[in-house]
């Protein structure tokens, strides 16, 4: 038998998972829901600037989802509870697949101001009171960066966000390490968006930037026939 | 990210701004025995009119450009602060400034080892083992006993201990007895010549050729340039001055509580340089040439020469480098820039100056498919200010000769400078994508694989492109480098030094 070929993925070059539950003040779902909405534009309309510098190698994912669940409502459509809010607050859900390092990841997208302008009111909408081991007002708050904003608050927004992330930054997709916290697979390891732009045939036409230069759609799968 | 302030001069530690060049230099750590004398001995340090004992040198230009017979320039640790003005104090500084301004500061050098890689041999149990400890009292595990950093800078030998001596003689007595504040620890530094030059560091490189040109200093202006000849030839871009100064500035990416104004940020290091390893290595390939490979891991020729420019050998054409010669760093990887000299052909494969070579990561200039660098490394960029300690190397000496480099990285924000450029581009294995080499160009080879490296079966290798097929050494990299000692220190604003020898802090904004 022979022995299988070691390949080291470079951390430029994992997939790690970022799983967001961003405690939010009661009834304030419907302004994170829009702030969301914008943040999805503005990623959307970044242009790549002089050059052969594309910042979707560091600002894409391979995929996010948002979903906003009100104070202690359950998740609809399963018979379990599935997401729960923290008590007295709403919850939004932020689910995606980025490349790399946390830090880098987060910080790539200050250079969009738009962003940075959601995310600054999003610090606004975040409700920290009453939950055990947080300091609502400490330097790590959305109260204490909602003062200044994200950019200059840098590190601490990273360790806001840490503190309610259950991905971890350094559990890479498809590395079967025993010990993690959860399994995170991958059948391509190291298949970066940097990798995609820069090696998929038709990238330039079917993801071109900015992405906003075409539209897509989406022909319907059907779900199994469950009656 | 941008500043248009003027910077005053007058308030601003000189060695910030620019490099003294003195040969004899002496870095002393001192403790705090009791606080009211330690004060006293930092007003008295507040340059001033009419003083008598030393004082700290500001970013003043010299009368007729004549250098001082020394300059001295001073930082304290977070603990050394916390003697000054009490923890109350320093949690205000903490929560009227960024998180990545004061954190890692208050956090110190030792709390922050594992996060930098100073582990195995160079983890802080090691610290200040190696000479140059004076206490009776040996240092504290934690680093809690080293409070004041101060670095005189002096034309001889014979001066450098005349000014120390005054330096001590300044020390008020304590009320209890004795001195208020004791050295613990100091290390000289002396230049090591090569063919006649005083640049050198031991490994035998020329050092220093690549200091960032800071924005809207006086002799960065660009008439000051003008009338200097040099306006038009030093393609370095220019880096904000609130890169290394604390500016108050809305439209940058901290922000600082006043008592941080016009200071800034440095690593205070001791890094043990390992002579006879790095020439084994160097020697250790029959099939590459010493010099070739001592180039490819610096990303110079021993000269200085940079490989980008003449990437097959010492180039003696582009002179002698000084304040008007930029043949030493003008030049990109990329694309080349306005006045490179020489080899003008794009090293974006890497096959002149590797991926991996340290002067292409600690600054790798226009190359954007480097980790966090879209932006010349603007926001990276660090000031150094070192400087090499210890005998020449001699071959076939006894073991346990101690040499290395021991000086001042600084920068306005730790984390985004000499933190990032160490972890990040130093020892993050991926500094570049794509990258073709074998082990992603693992890690810089001079610092070389740490313990607990995240790719440990592939940090030992040191490759190059060689015309397209990566030539890879077969011995393993090991560490060439070694930390002896490493400090988080603040180097306050002159005024800042004034309210910290009175103990208070200002008002926040």
């Amino acid at each position: 038998m022979s022995t299988a070929k070691v390949i080291s993925v470079p951390i430029t070059g994992q997939q790690h998972l970022l799983f967001l539950f961003v405690p939010l003040k009661k009834g304030k779902l419907a302004e994170a829901v829009k702030i969301a909405d914008t943040l999805h534009l503005a990623a959307k309309e970044v242009t790549a600037p002089t050059g052969p510098f594309d910042p979707r190698k560091t600002t894409g994912v391979h995929y996010f989802m948002i979903y906003p669940q009100a104070d202690g409502q359950k998740t609809p459509g399963i018979p379990v509870p599935g997401f729960t809010s923290f008590p007295g607050k709403d919850v939004l859900v932020v689910m995606s697949i980025y490349d790399g390092q946390f830090d880098a990841y987060i910080s790539a997208f200050f250079a969009i101001p738009a962003v940075v302008n959601g995310l600054n009111a999003l610090m606004y909408l975040m409700d920290e009171t009453g939950i055990p081991g947080v300091d609502p007002n400490g330097p790590t708050s959305a109260n204490h960066i909602a003062k200044t904003g994200v950019v200059r608050n840098a590190l601490a927004f990273y360790c806001l966000l840490m503190r309610y992330n259950f991905g971890d930054p350094i559990l890479s997709a498809g590395d079967s390490t025993p010990g993690g916290k959860y399994q995170f697979g991958s059948n391509f390891p190291g298949l970066t968006v940097a990798n995609i732009i820069d090696n998929y045939p038709g990238a330039a036409d079917e993801w071109p930037a900015p992405p906003s230069d075409v539209t897509y759609t989406f022909p319907k799968a059907k779900k199994p026939d469950c009656q | 990210m941008g500043n248009n302030e003027t910077i005053l001069m007058d308030d601003v530690q000189g060695l910030i701004l620019r490099g003294y060049n003195y040969p004899n230099i002496r870095y002393i750590i001192l403790n705090i025995r009791e606080k009211a004398g330690a004060q006293k001995f930092c007003a008295d340090l507040v340059p001033r009119e009419g003083a008598t004992g030393l004082t700290v040198t500001t970013g003043e230009p010299w009368d007729h450009g004549i250098k001082p017979a020394y300059c001295l320039n001073i930082g304290f640790t977070y603990e050394g602060m916390v003697q000054l003005i009490g923890t109350e104090n320093c949690n205000t500084v903490n929560l009227g400034s960024s998180y990545e301004v004061f954190n890692h500061f208050s956090i110190g050098a030792v709390n922050d080892a594992d996060n930098i890689s100073d582990t195995g041999e160079s983890a802080p149990g090691n610290w200040w083992k190696n000479g140059g400890w004076i206490s009776k009292t040996p240092p504290r595990a934690d680093g809690t006993d080293l409070h004041i950093q101060i670095t005189l800078f002096t034309l001889s030998t014979e001066t450098r201990e005349e000014f120390y001596a005054k330096l001590l003689a300044m020390i008020p007595e304590a009320a209890a007895g004795g001195p208020s504040v004791v050295p613990v620890y100091y290390q000289d530094s002396d230049p090591v010549v090569v063919d006649g030059h005083s640049d050198y560091i031991h490994f035998g490189y020329r050092d220093s050729l690549s200091q960032p040109r800071i924005a809207n200093l006086y002799w960065n202006k660009p008439s000051v340039r003008k009338l200097l000849g040099i306006s038009t030839i030093d393609d370095r871009p220019t880096v904000p001055v609130d890169r290394f100064i604390i500016v108050q500035d809305p439209s940058i990416d901290y922000y600082a509580h006043p008592l941080l104004t016009n200071g800034t940020f440095v690593a205070f290091r001791l890094l043990y340089q390992d002579v006879a390893k790095f020439n084994e290595f160097i020697n250790s390939d029959p099939g590459t040439p010493p010099d070739l490979l001592a180039a490819k891991m610096c990303g110079r020729w021993f000269d200085g020469t940079p490989l980008v420019v003449s990437p097959n050998k010492e180039d003696k054409n582009l002179g002698e480098p000084g304040p008007t010669n930029f043949n030493f760093t003008n030049f990109d990887y990329l694309a080349p820039s306005t006045n490179q000299p020489n080899d003008r052909s794009s090293d974006d494969s890497g096959q002149k100056c590797p991926y991996a070579s340290h002067i292409r990561r600690a600054n790798p200039r226009d190359d954007i498919n480097v980790t966090g660098n879209n932006d010349n490394a603007e926001k990276h960029r660090i000031v150094r200010r070192a400087s090499p300690y210890g005998p020449p190397y001699v071959a076939g000496e006894k073991p346990g000769v101690q040499r290395g480099l021991v000086g001042l990285f600084m920068g306005a924000v730790l984390a985004s400078q000499f933190r990032f450029v160490t972890t990040t581009w130093f020892e993050l294995n991926g500094f570049r994508s794509p990258d073709a080499s074998p082990n992603n160009s693992g890690v810089d080879p001079l610092f070389g694989p740490q313990v607990a490296d995240p790719d440990p079966t592939n940090d030992d290798v040191f490759a190059f492109n060689n015309k397209g097929t990566y030539k890879t050494i077969p011995t393993k990299l090991t560490r060439f480098i070694r930390t002896d000692g490493s400090l988080y220190v603040f180097l306050p604003g002159i005024q800042g030094l004034i309210s910290l020898s009175k103990g208070t802090i200002p008002a926040s904004v």
